[in-house]
Formats: C-alpha cells, structure tokens, sequence
C-alpha cells in the first residue's frame, strides 16, 4: 500500500525527476567516459613506453663546437664555422668525433646511465597539393626503439614507415608511394616512436597530425638525405636517478640543458594527460554528482514532508517505520540505478569515440575500451550509497516524531540568531530585498546548492569560450605581429641570405629557465617589437635583452632585472630592457650581431632567415611558411572548437537543470507565502518579484563572482603549463566570453523562471493558508 | 463601505456530487458597521468571507463593495481592488516567521503608495517593544495584534476576520476582539467578523447566522457590549 503511495508521489513529480535522473547520467556519464577513455590510452601507452625503452631524459645539446672540443679535436682544426650542422656537412671526421667524445663524457661521469644520440632530419615534401613536414627518425639500439604497429620496417633505400594518423589524415595505405627529396619511397607500414608522443618538430607547438609525420627509413637512406642532421641525447636512469643529475649534466659545456621526459611536451604530455584527465572526469563526476544528489536530497526530503500525514495515519494505524522506509528505498534504488546505469553506458559507448579523440593528437598504441567493476561501482554505487544513507538519515528523522504530531502541518521555525550578521547587512535596504534575503536565507543549504550548480555551470562556460583561439593568440599572433612571410632554416655555412633579415636562434638557459634565444638585427625589416603599452624595443636590443610576456610569467623576470644567460661557451650577463607583448614560449630576444661578435668574435653568424616575401621553395631546401602554420593551428582550432561547443552546451544543460529545479523547488517552497501575499492584495509580478527577485540578484552576484574565480583559475592553469611543460597557454577571458556566457546564463534563467512564474501565477488563493504556516 | 450581495451561489464538488456552500445569499452590509457571522463548521461562513474578499468565485448572483461588482472584475483588477480596500485577519495569523514584527506590517504598508504608518500601527496594537521580534518569540495574541497590524496599516474600508480569535485562550480573545472593536470605533473600518463562537456576537453590531449555506437569522444587536464585558461561551 504504502508503495503506492511512494510510486504515485514519484510520478506527480516525473518531470523534475527525469530532470535530476539527466544529471545523474552526466554525473556517471562524464566519470565513464574520461576514465574508460585515458585508461585505454595509458594501457597502450605504458607497456609500448616500457618494451620500447622510452628515454628518461633528453639533453639539448649547444649547437656549436665547445672551445675544448676545438682544441683538443684535431679533425676539428680546419672548420670556418662552429655551428655543428655547418661542420656534420663540411667536416664528416671532426664531427663524428665531437659527437662519440660527448656521449663517453658522459658515460664515464655517469656511470649507470645509459645514453645514446637520438639523430633526426626534418624536411618537406609536396603532398595532397600541400606543403608538408617530415621528421625522419634514425634508428636506435637501446633506447626509443621504434614499434611498428602495422606492416614491416623498410629494408631497403628506397622504403619509409610514417605515422598511422598522418597516413589516415591523407588518405595514405601501405605500399603508396611519397616523393621526398627528389626520390620516391613506398610506405612499408606505421611506426609510433616512444620520444614522439605528440609529432612536435620544432619550438612552435604544433601538434598537427595532417600536415607533419615521423619517418622511419634505413640508416643508408637516411644518410642519403640531403638534410642536415640534428640531434639531441637521450638517457635512461635504469632506476635510480644521480643525485643533483640536471645541476651536473649542464655543467658540460656541449650541454645547454636536461629535460625529464614527464617535462617533455613531445614525449611526456601524455602522462599529465591522463592524471588530468582522470582527475577532471572524477572532479566533474564528483561536482555534478554532488549538485545532483543534493538535489535529490532536498526533492526527497520535500516528498517527505508532503507525506508527513500520510506517514502519521499509517504510524497511527500500527505500520512500522521499515515499511514505511523500504518503498522509498526501493523506488528511490531503482531510479538512481536507472539513470546512474544509462550514464554508464553511455560513457561506455562513448569512450572510443573520446580515445580516438586522443590518438588524433597523440602518437601512440590503439588499445580496447573497456568497463571494470571499479569503473561501475564508482559511477553507479557510490551515488547510490549516499543517496539511500540520506534519505535513511531523513525517514529516521521523520518516523521518529509521533504520528499524532505527523498528522500536523509542519512549522518551520527560523531562529534569528543565524545570519544575524547577514542579515544586519541588509536592514537599510528596503522591505522586498530584506524579504528576498530573508527567504534565500530560510532555504540556505538549497541556496548553497545553487550557489555551487551555477558558479560551476558559468566557469566551465568561460573555461570552453578561453579555449577558442588558443592556438591563435600565441603562435599565429606571435607571426601576426610582425611582417615575417617565410623563415628560412640555415644548416649551411653558405646559406645566402640574400636581402633577408638574419637571424641567429639558439637554446640559452637564462638564470636557470631553458629559454630559446632569438637574435634579430636592430634594423631588420620583418620583426619590431612592442610592449604592452605600444613603445618599441628593438632599439634596446643592443644594450641589453627583451623577454617575451610568456617568458616573463615563467621566469617572473622583470624589467630591470640582471640575469646570467648561458650561452655556447660563454655567460653573459645581460639587463632586460623590456617585455614584448608577446606569447610564443619561453623566447627571448637579444641583438643578433652582438651575440655573434661576443661568441665568435665575428658579427655575420646567423642560422635563420626572415622574409617579409613569401619564399620560393626551390631557394632554400629547409624554408617554413607563416600562412601553412596558420593553416596548421586552424586544424587545431577546429578541434578545440569541436570540445568547446561540446562543453558549452554541457554547461547549459545543466545550468538549466539546476536552475529549473532549483527555482521551482523554492516556489513550492513558498507556496504559503504566495497566497499570503495574494491575499493582502500583491499582484503576480511583485510576488514572482519577492519570491524569485532574490535569486536574481543573487544571479548577478554568481556571474559576477565568477569572474574573478575563472581570471584567477585561468592564471594557475597558465602557471601549470608554463611551469610544468614550459608551454605558454595563452588561455584568457575575454569582453565577449562575458557577453556571450551571460546572454546564456539569462536565457537560460529566464526559460526555468519562466516555469516558476507559471506555478507562482497557478497558487489558489486561499487554499495555502489553511494548509500549513511555514 | 457598503457591501451588497444578491442570490449568491457557491458550489463545489462535482456535478454528480454537488456541495452547496452558499444557496442564493442576499445580504447588504452598512459602511462602518461590526458584522458577526455565526455558524456551525460545514454552515458557509468561510465562503461566504473568501467571496466577499475575492478570494473565490461565485457560480452565480453578484457581490457589489462600494458600487465595484467584484464577481465580474478580471483577476488583475480584483488584485487591485483588494490591495486598496480589503485587509484580512485569519485565525492562524499567518505571519512570515522569517521576518520581524516591524517587516510583517511594512509588507502591508508596501502596498500603500504613501506608504503608510508601520510604526504607528504597531505602537496602536501594543507591540512597540517587540517591534524587532520574530513571530516565533511572540505569543498567540501578540501574532494576531501583527497580524491586525498588517490588515490595517494600509488603511482599508473593509475588514475581513476569520475566526480571529479561534486559537487564543479567553483572555487574549477579549484583548483582540477590544482591539478591533476600538479600531472599528475610532477608524470607522468596516469589519465582518466569521465564527462558531456566539459569544462573540455581544459585542457585534449586527449578528448574522448561517446554516447549511443560507442566512437563518440576521439582526442588529440592540445589546451591544464591550469586548472586556461579554460572557465567554
């Protein structure tokens, strides 16, 4: 009998309950789909990182012969120019050497670890009518060996494995052919590296899997490439890691810096990708879990309350309190198992989709989704248990009172003592905002609820809206703002540089930040640099360094600040003039033919050029294109966009449910205070104005609030990324992700207020006064 | 303010199973007049108070307070015309427990465009010493002198007062009940007053009793008394 009357009670109200049965599918739903997802991506990760023997760590090596090495190196006598990539063409003896002396330095200062030179060659070949960009990885013996997932490894010259995705992305099979560097190679099958996560080639952070692809060739073939070599040097601990190891390593001379694999952007992204996916899938489940069964917990505490009476006769009648509390327990069990099970589900089927997602970006092993007990028993039990302990904890409270007094309306006292302070605050204000704070004040624990679903819902609005562009605001605005149409990569002495802008860009380690040095002339024609407030700097190069704005967040640098840049051989201690309003990474900017007559006694090195010209190909063998790059980062764009609009339409969601709920709970709440007020003569507005008016300037409060918390979340998550990854996030919040996030907050208000309105507008007169006093 | 009602009806329940809560009333109450209903629960005294205030509909006949039909005017109007002439008591005085004593009778004042004299009112009902109190803090009698306050501090013509004193114990009954005799005196409200208690008809200057949804007597009280001297039945 009594489940007749729980059921009947359900279904009066099926509508907020389908309403708070969708949050409990986003709640699972976003656990599942996060979890089962980045598990599948670390299952195939971690075993392919293991058996493939992915490095430790890398150590950038100066590009330049070392002052020793010249000395003591007598291949190394007779070279004109000490850039190591002019002496790997001109001087083969000098440089095989330099490189076998490094790595025995190494190995006889470090005895258990393991090193080896990971070699590469970048070059671009024409592909699908597109200019395109190859990383040709030389094989290794003992650390990032190569995993070919599909096919065979090329046996002969004239044969290449590429990247699976880069294959996918242009319609390429096993067995097509390539033309690259004036030869043709047919693709013998898909190759992942382990130091190769993310295809990043260079210091822009581009990880297009469209336009670029790694490369696995024969070491003959690879010799064979007209390109210069470049390398670095990989290690492995092989389990314990030597103490002051990085203070160490770059005391080397040849050494510019030590990077750990989990800093690595290229090679350790993926590990913080899955701890921060995993914690944001168990954050977000969490969040609207709690938003959800706080929800239920105030609908079932309220369904109570209305069956008080019916409570009261049963007790009255000899029914136990187990009777009564079983149905509600029962119904209650089957509707969160309903919906928490469909977010499951869902999450279930979702998870490739999401995986795949990920292997769009990330080079690594496809492996299966799949669902483990743990997986079901957090998405679905926990929520469960909690709900149940609750609603207990509420019936108990209930039962305990006597049937006789059950029978009785329920009168709520408010004592006056709480929020007093808060109240104080608001006794100058005049009656109807004393009378919207007093009633946000009486349902506090469902205003807190609210307070919680609605900042939640605004962040992760702005966080989506941040995401827009970001690509754009560093790299493309780093182009933008200058007039560079084409930079050239120099891996030769003779590289003309014709009427271009020269340029010398190397790896510096500035008071300890790694930092890429980028040596422009005063005069040059394609890169003038501003500060925030517009005034230019190239004219303070000369005397000192500008830093960029992406720079000065990670370092904390600042004008006027004396530093120690370690450059090559030599330390130079330089004052930084000024900060260019500017967010490509961890650059620096300093005079070109300073630096060059400081570290070679010779004022005309440089390695790269800037045209302000697009550059026929055919000039240069290594030349990189402003408007390709763009074209890349909208790829990128386009994806993050995708996500975007996903959690934007998310956040609405449940923005509107929240606030549906919320709203027209609090008018039920108050249906005895509406009749009042119709009653002594108020008209609908002014009591839709008393009733719900304090939820709308507490709305322009949230919004409000949420500014800030979202600028200052914003600045940690930039902080994390630079600190962590030394990759500058440009994300910011913006005059129209204000605009836009609040046109939806308040559409989406004033669609659940305007259900509110309805039910304050449908209250009968008289009808609530003789039922209850609250 | 004078009030007329002619053959009202007021049914509930369905077709099948009508409930005929008033049978054709036909009634005309004098500005400025005490007016006590009498009647047993079920007589129609209640409904007879919620339509003359507005607060329900009539099936048929017509109910015209100072030459305004209220039967026929839209919801809007009857909003309006309720909140610039109407107050209400009722016997659970239905106070807003979250606000003060000061903030329940300005809520009533609110609707005044001249705001009305909050202060003044409650110093009139004797609660000027409890004006920052919460209901809960007050007793039973002092609830309903909010509640008087509140009725009157838009200065209505016409009181209406359900049961009043129907949760207070005798003595407390007498000081509300002299309360409203004293405001009807000095204010000239108009103040229909609806109860099961006879007793209360002492102090009336016109009784009218109900019965199974019809008038079974109407009379002006010759006797009229005190409230502090009437025989507490």
């Amino acid at each position: 009998m009594f489940f007749k009357h729980v059921f009947v009670t359900f279904k009066q109200q099926w509508v907020r309950f389908v309403l708070l049965g969708l949050l409990m599918v986003v709640s699972s739903f976003s656990y599942v789909v996060i979890n089962v997802s980045t598990r599948s991506v670390q299952e195939g990760a971690l075993p392919f990182f293991e058996t493939m023997k992915q490095e430790e760590f890398t150590l950038y090596m100066n590009p330049f012969i070392t002052e020793e090495e010249f000395f003591s190196i007598s291949a190394c006598r007779s070279i004109t120019n000490p850039l190591l990539v002019d002496i790997e063409n001109r001087h083969k003896a000098c440089y095989e050497t330099i490189i076998d002396t490094r790595i025995e330095t190494l190995r006889s200062a470090f005895d258990n670890l393991t090193f080896e030179y990971r070699f590469f060659k970048d070059l671009r070949f024409e592909q699908n009518g597109g200019n395109h960009r190859l990383r040709v990885l030389k094989d290794t013996q003992s650390i990032n060996l190569s995993l070919i997932t599909e096919g065979v490894a090329p046996t002969t010259d004239d044969q290449i494995a590429i990247s699976k995705n880069y294959a996918i992305n242009n319609q390429l099979e096993i067995g097509d052919t390539l033309s690259i560097d004036q030869s043709h190679f047919t693709i013998t099958g898909f190759v992942l590296f382990p130091d190769y996560n993310l295809p990043i080639l260079d210091q822009i952070y581009l990880f297009d899997t469209v336009h670029q692809t790694l490369g696995l060739m024969t070491d003959q073939a690879f010799t064979s490439l007209s390109s210069a070599q470049d390398g670095y040097i990989s290690g492995l601990f092989n389990g314990t890691i030597p103490d002051d190891f990085e203070t160490r390593v770059a005391s080397f001379e040849f050494i510019t810096y030590a990077v750990l694999t989990e800093n690595n952007v290229r090679s350790g992204a993926i590990y913080a990708e899955i701890e921060a996916g995993q914690s944001t899938g168990l954050a977000l489940s969490i969040l609207v879990a709690f938003i959800g069964i706080m929800i239920v917990i105030v609908m079932i505490v309220k369904s109570l309350d209305q069956s008080r009476g019916a409570m009261g006769i049963f007790k009255a009648l000899g029914g136990r309190a187990s009777e009564m509390m079983i149905p509600y327990c029962v119904v209650l069990s089957l509707f969160t198992v309903f919906f928490l099970s469909i977010g499951v589900y869902l999450g279930y089927l979702t998870g490739p989709w999401l995986r795949d997602l990920y292997l769009m970006f990330y080079l690594l092993p496809e492996e299966a989704v799949r669902i483990t007990l743990g997986d079901v028993s957090l998405a679905i039990l926990a929520p469960l248990l909690t709900v149940l302990f609750l609603t207990i904890i509420q019936l108990r409270k209930i039962l305990k009172q006597k049937a006789i007094v059950l029978m009785q309306p329920k009168v709520t006292i408010v004592k006056p003592n709480r929020f007093r302070r808060l109240r104080t605050l608001f006794e100058r204000f005049e009656i109807k905002t004393r009378i919207q704070v007093a009633f946000l004040l009486r349902q506090y624990r469902k205003v807190l609820i609210y307070i919680i679903g609605v900042v939640s819902a605004i962040f992760l609005m702005f966080l989506s809206m941040g995401m827009v562009n970001v690509f754009d605001q560093s790299v493309i605005a780093y182009y933008e703002s200058s007039s560079i149409q084409s930079v050239v990569y120099c891996d030769r002495f003779d590289c003309d540089p014709k009427d271009f802008d020269k340029v010398l860009e190397i790896p510096v380690v500035i008071d300890g930040f790694d930092a890429v040095l980028t040596a422009i002339d005063e005069d040059n024609q394609t890169r003038t640099l501003y500060d925030r407030r517009g005034n230019e700097l190239n004219s303070k190069l000369t005397q000192g360094l500008v830093i960029t704005k992406s720079f000065a967040d990670l370092s904390r640098l600042k004008v006027g600040d004396t530093v120690t840049v370690r450059v090559a051989n030599e330390r130079l201690d330089l004052t930084i003039l000024g900060v260019a309003d500017l967010y490509p990474g961890n650059t620096v900017f300093y005079d070109r033919a300073v630096l060059s007559q400081l570290l070679f006694d010779f004022d005309g090195v440089f390695n790269l050029l800037y045209s302000s010209e697009r550059i026929d190909d055919d000039l240069y063998r290594n030349i990189v294109h402003v408007d390709e790059i763009i074209e890349q980062i909208s790829f990128l764009n386009r994806l993050v966009e995708t996500m975007m609009v996903f959690i934007m339409v998310s956040a609405g969601i449940m923005a509107l449910i929240i606030i549906y709920l919320l709203t027209v709970l609090s008018v039920e709440d108050q249906t005895y205070e509406i009749s009042l007020f119709k009653v002594i003569g108020y008209d609908s507005k002014e009591i839709s104005k008393m009733v719900l008016g304090g939820y709308q300037k507490l709305n322009v409060f949230l919004f409000i609030l949420t500014i800030p918390i979202t600028l200052v979340a914003f600045y940690v998550l930039r902080l994390w990324m630079i600190q962590e990854f030394g990759f500058f996030l440009p994300i910011r919040m913006q005059l129209w992700h204000v605009l836009i996030a609040l046109i939806v907050f308040i559409t989406v208000y004033a669609f659940a207020t305007m259900r509110a309105k309805h039910n304050v507008a449908k209250r009968s007169l008289q009808e609530a006064l003789k039922i209850t006093q609250i | 303010m004078a009030v007329i009602l002619e053959k009202v009806v007021k049914t509930y329940g369905s077709k099948e199973l009508p409930t005929h809560a008033l049978k054709g009333i036909s009634l005309r109450i004098e500005e400025g007049q005490f007016i006590v209903v009498l009647g047993p629960s079920g007589s129609g005294k209640s409904t007879l108070l919620n339509v003359m205030g507005g607060l329900d509909n009539v099936n048929d006949g017509s109910i015209t307070i100072d030459g305004f039909t209220v039967t026929t005017m839209p919801q809007n109007e009857l909003t309006r015309f309720r909140r610039k002439h109407l107050g209400f008591i009722f016997q659970q005085y239905n106070l807003l427990q979250t606000l003060t004593v000061r903030e329940n009778v300005e809520i009533g004042a609110r609707l005044v465009e001249e705001g009305g004299d909050t202060d003044g009112l409650i110093e009139r009902v004797g609660l000027k010493d409890h004006a920052h109190k919460y209901p809960y803090q007050l007793s039973g009698g002092e609830q309903q002198r909010v509640a008087i306050a509140r009725a009157l501090v838009k200065n209505p013509k016409l009181l209406f007062c359900d049961e009043p004193t129907g949760a207070l114990d005798e003595e407390t009954a007498k000081e509300i009940l002299a309360l409203l005799q004293d405001l009807n005196n000095t204010l000239k409200t108009t103040v229909i007053l609806i109860t099961h208690n006879a007793s209360i008809g002492q102090i009336a200057d016109r009784v009218i009793k109900m019965n199974s949804g019809e008038i079974s007597d109407d009379h002006l009280n010759q006797e009229k008394r005190h409230a502090n001297e009437i025989h507490w039945g």
